[in-house]
């Protein structure tokens, strides 16, 4: 740095002078203003003694140091006399302080206050060193050059529930030793200055099953095209304890690991702790936004949850998650909701069939809830696959509640036996990595073809990732205007909820107004104002949150067919001749899901029914389920069922709504495609049937739904069911019985388009399932099947949201608890 | 730079310790109490050697304990300016890296290096042209700057000199 050197002189109107002291010595450092030289000079002046003489005056003089630095060279000795303005009395190194370590000045090696303005940390692990801002800049340049070269971005990754998931406590050491040894991939530490065992579980990046070396896909591939750095809440020791334990040839992260120790902030993470200047290439993951400012480099993960109610151990300082979406519950550091989690599970294990071996965890839990033997092991495997692809965290963990809520109902009935105790409460089977994985890959590529372009054209901005994920968000829900509905509680300002913001972000418009422009309703339960005023709109649709999440989850906008609002609440409303619930909902949901649907359809009906029983009945029907466990087939979805329609409709709500549960996930799988290609049409069609049958869907679902599930679930069964007695007729059952209902109430037309929804949906569906739809075709009687049958869906959606969406073990755990029902059924 | 210096540590000792073995408590006590710490002003106590001089206790009024004072001579350690040492390298960053003379962190900033060593974040080190300097390597260096705190040194040091950098 050139203007940092200085050569002092002696100013020319001092000339001659002498040195008198030499006041510093050769590398010397010096602050701004210490005194170097005194020289000595004579100066004329007129009348100073006397008033015609000239007097002659020494006078003395000094050169200042005129910034902090170090002496270089002194080429002068006392008593010198200099006579030439061009000579050079001292060589001085100024110093801008760039780099300081403890407060030192590693150049000049003099003390510098510390100047949270002018300095920086960069370093990961230590909080000693702090350069300048232009510092900074050079050193960042050198960063992003290097990293230019090797085709690279920066990636700033989050340890706890982002890549893996950590627990303590005795609770956990108890659950380890009843397993019998470590589960794969968990992995225990103690801390250097403690002795308590940490447990840490390292997130599957959706290649669960398959060797370790494959499941280190994700850091590696990632390590491919970014340079990895940690940035954690926890402390060093344990920063770098799980560094050592999910990266232990530091390969990947090296020693760029920042923890809450250098961070210096307990409750924020920042960027520019490790990138001062120039974020441009940069990319965060992290299961928390608000930690991040909500930064625009942010990729939101969802947060990993393997210990079930652990959190995050590291959390304990930041201020509380907005859990406004989540209906889980508040999770408790304490590691006694994991025992009896733990205890809980096992129970439910028990109660089911055990047709797990020996398969991986994720295998294990879908298949013991398979409750029957016979076809669960082809049903749980794709299941399996399906979920993996379909499912996102946020709906197992709602699964996984609600397989405990049921567990724990129905363990009155099977106390006695308890089959062993490999009880994976732990829920592994989220694939969220691989979503990041390929948003992450697609960024890098973003970044690289922009750059290509910004070397061609040379246009004034630079690529910046921050642009292209905001473009990539963006383009996510382009175009669709959203307004919530019993989402966001009242006391919040909606413009600051989390969903609200991430909405935004991803590109939609959010009001709180029903106006105009707005396309999608997203609520909580229906029967709200807004839902019954969209209703009455043809293009507004309904969805539930989790639209949303999902949406944002994966960067990709969802099929709202999949994501219907159950419409059960209606009842209340006073408008009974508005039609109760969107058609489009229905017909996005007969294309969506082929005649295995329809059965959905019925038993969500039903759901709606089961909301208002009480949980009892289902204890009641759990005894009787246990011992009919063996009869029951849960193989043929179509003809699996029925039961008398005459029960009560409790019994019928209770049970139905497990088989529609399993159901929907079966058919899922086979239906997916044609969910997505009827989407589009169902709406309008959908509005005729509304109004035609609006009210009709809300009668069926309290009264006649019961019989649309039975006649579904059991075919052979008991002869309630005033329809067919055949498999394949489920879905007409319930059609039938839904028909009458919708003479009642609707049209002739009205029906007619549901048939051809009906159609659609056949035509869609595979194999086994297009018996079924042959069969409704032709029975078409009733548009209203298609009605009923989405309207059900709905009800069921609401009362466990999670289970719709296509998880294996749901669909076993469902599959026992229908057999439960249908023997409870039987008895009646 | 090893000083074998005469110090003095005062002891409070309670009166339980009183009796035939009151020195060795004394010694174990002197042991613990400065063997490893470090002041500015003496730098870091390494080792005590051998105590000169206990004088005669003196009970505290009120809380009866007895009050030591202990000479002693102990080598110390205490780096001076422009000393080179051998250090073993603790952490590489770009702006520089760190490294450890026995209890003294000393940081050896990018610039105070030849100016052919560059930074490698694999690894991390700096690469010169024919010398690397990596995480649990060995350097000699020389000490430039020393900041002494009540309890703590620290120091920066640089390569940038003949015969100073990696040790092979």
């Amino acid at each position: 740095m050139a203007d940092n050197d200085f050569r002092y002189t002696i100013p020319a109107e001092h000339l001659p002078a002498t040195i008198i002291a030499v006041k510093t010595s050769k590398d010397k450092s010096m602050s701004d203003g210490d005194e170097l030289l005194e020289y000595e000079y004579i100066v004329k002046r007129e009348g100073y003694v006397d008033e015609d003489k000239t007097a002659l005056i020494a006078q003395r003089g000094e050169i200042r140091a005129t910034k902090d630095g170090v002496v270089e060279a002194i080429h002068v000795v006392k008593g010198k006399v200099i006579d030439n303005e061009s000579t050079v009395v001292i060589d001085y190194k100024g110093c801008d302080h760039d780099t300081q370590y403890e407060g030192m000045c590693v150049m000049c090696c003099k003390t510098v206050p510390m100047n949270q303005e002018s300095h920086v940390m960069m370093a990961h692990d230590a909080t000693s060193l702090a350069v300048s801002r232009s510092e900074a800049k050079r050193l960042e340049h050198d960063t992003v050059g290097r990293l230019l070269n090797e085709g690279k971005l920066s990636l700033i990754v989050d340890l706890d529930q982002t890549l893996i998931h950590a627990t303590v406590g005795p609770a956990i050491d108890e659950w380890i030793n009843s397993q019998g040894g470590m589960p794969q991939d968990v992995k225990m530490f103690p801390l250097p200055d403690s002795s308590t065992p940490y447990y840490i579980k390292l997130r599957y990046d959706g290649t669960a099953g398959l060797a370790v070396l494959d499941r280190e896909r994700f850091l590696q591939k990632v390590a491919a095209i970014y340079e990895l750095h940690i940035y954690t809440m926890g402390t060093r020791n344990y920063a770098s304890a799980v560094a050592k334990a999910i990266d232990p040839d530091g390969k990947f992260f090296s020693q760029r690991i920042l923890s809450r120790d250098e961070n210096l902030n307990m409750t924020q993470k920042s960027i520019e702790r490790l990138f001062p200047c120039d974020t441009s290439m940069v990319v965060v993951i992290d299961d928390r936004a608000d930690v991040w400012q909500y930064s625009p480099n942010l990729v939101k993960v969802h947060p990993y949850e393997y210990f079930v109610g652990a959190g995050d151990i590291n959390a304990g300082h930041l201020p509380k998650q907005d859990t406004v979406v989540k209906s889980e519950p508040a999770p408790s550091t304490g590691a006694a909701p994991i025992a009896d989690l733990v205890k809980e599970s096992t129970e439910a294990k028990s109660e089911l069939s055990d047709t797990s071996a020996g398969a991986t965890e994720a295998t294990v839990e879908t298949e013991t809830s398979t409750a029957a033997p016979t076809d669960a092991t082809a049903a749980s495997s794709d299941a399996t696959a399906a979920s993996s692809e379909e499912k996102t965290p946020e709906e197992k963990s709602e699964e996984k509640k609600v397989e405990v809520t049921a567990s724990t109902v129905s363990a009155p009935g099977t106390p006695g036996k308890v089959l062993k105790a490999k009880a994976p409460v732990m829920d592994d089977n989220d694939n969220e990595l691989k979503h990041i994985l390929e948003i992450l890959e697609t960024i890098h590529e973003k970044f690289y073809d922009d750059r290509e372009v910004f070397k061609l054209t040379k246009p004034k901005k630079q690529p910046d990732v921050k642009e292209i994920i905001r473009d990539m968000k963006k383009s996510v829900l382009k175009g669709v205007n959203i307004v919530f509905s019993s989402v966001i509680p009242l006391g919040q300002i909606p413009q600051r909820a989390d969903i609200w913001r991430q909405a935004e972000s991803f590109g939609a418009i959010c009001s709180t107004e029903l106006s105009a422009g707005v396309t999608h309703i997203v609520a909580a339960k229906a029967g709200t104002q807004k839902v019954s005023e969209a209703r009455r709109r043809r293009n507004v649709r309904i969805v539930r949150p989790e639209w949303l999440y999902h949406s944002i989850g994966k960067w990709q906008r969802q099929n709202e067919a999949d994501y219907i609002l159950p419409e059960l609440a209606n009842k209340s409303s006073p408008r009974s001749t508005t039609p109760p619930h969107n058609p489009e909902d229905e017909k996005n949901f007969g294309g969506a899901e082929g005649n295995g649907e329809e059965d959905q359809g019925g038993e969500s009906e039903d759901m709606g029914t089961i909301q208002t029983i009480n949980n009892n009945v289902w204890e009641d029907a759990a005894k009787e389920l246990e011992d009919e466990l063996g009869d029951l087939d849960d193989t043929d979805f179509d003809s699996d069922t029925s039961n008398t329609q005459s029960d009560a409709s409790t019994d019928r709500g209770n049970r139905s709504p497990l088989t529609n549960l399993k159901r929907t996930r079966v058919f899922r799988r086979s239906g997916l495609s044609t969910a997505v290609t009827s989407g589009g049409n169902d709406d309008d069609d959908d509005e005729d049937e509304d109004s035609d049958n609006g009210r009709m869907n809300v009668d069926m679902m309290e009264g006649g739904d019961g019989r649309e599930g039975f006649g579904e679930d059991d075919d052979d069964d008991k002869g309630m069911s005033t329809q067919d007695s055949d498999s394949d007729i489920d879905d007409e059952n319930g059609s039938d019985s839904q028909q009458g209902y919708s003479d009642a109430t609707s049209d002739a037309s009205g029906s007619a388009v549901r048939q051809r929804k009906r159609r659609r949906r056949s035509i869609g569906k595979n194999g086994g399932l297009e018996d079924t739809v042959g069969d409704d075709d032709e029975d078409d009687d009733d548009g209203m099947d298609a009605d009923d049958e989405v309207t059900m869906d709905h009800t069921h959606t609401m009362q466990q949201s999670q289970e719709d969406d296509d998880d294996d073990d749901d669909v076993d755990f469902l599959n026992d608890l229908e057999n439960d029902l249908d023997a409870q059924l039987k008895d009646d | 730079m090893f000083f074998l210096r005469n110090l003095s540590h005062t002891i409070n000792l309670h009166p339980s310790y009183y009796g035939p073995h009151m020195k060795e408590f004394l010694m174990r006590n002197l042991h613990g109490d400065v063997e490893g710490t470090c002041s500015g002003r003496v730098g870091f106590i390494i080792c005590v050697l051998t105590i000169t001089n206990i004088s005669p206790g003196k009970v505290l009024p009120g809380s009866g304990l007895a009050e030591f004072v202990v000479h002693y001579q102990a080598i110390v350690f205490k780096p001076y300016k422009g000393e080179v040492v051998d250090a073993i390298v603790t952490s590489v960053n770009q702006i520089g890296f760190f490294a450890d003379v026995g209890p003294l962190q000393v940081f050896v900033a990018q610039k105070l290096m030849p100016s052919d060593f560059k930074f490698d974040s694999n690894g991390p080190c700096y690469r010169g042209d024919d010398q690397m300097i990596e995480k649990n390597g060995q350097v000699r260096l020389k000490i430039v700057g020393l900041k002494h705190q009540a309890t703590q040194i620290n120091a920066v040091g640089t390569i940038k000199e003949d015969y100073l950098g990696q040790i092979q």
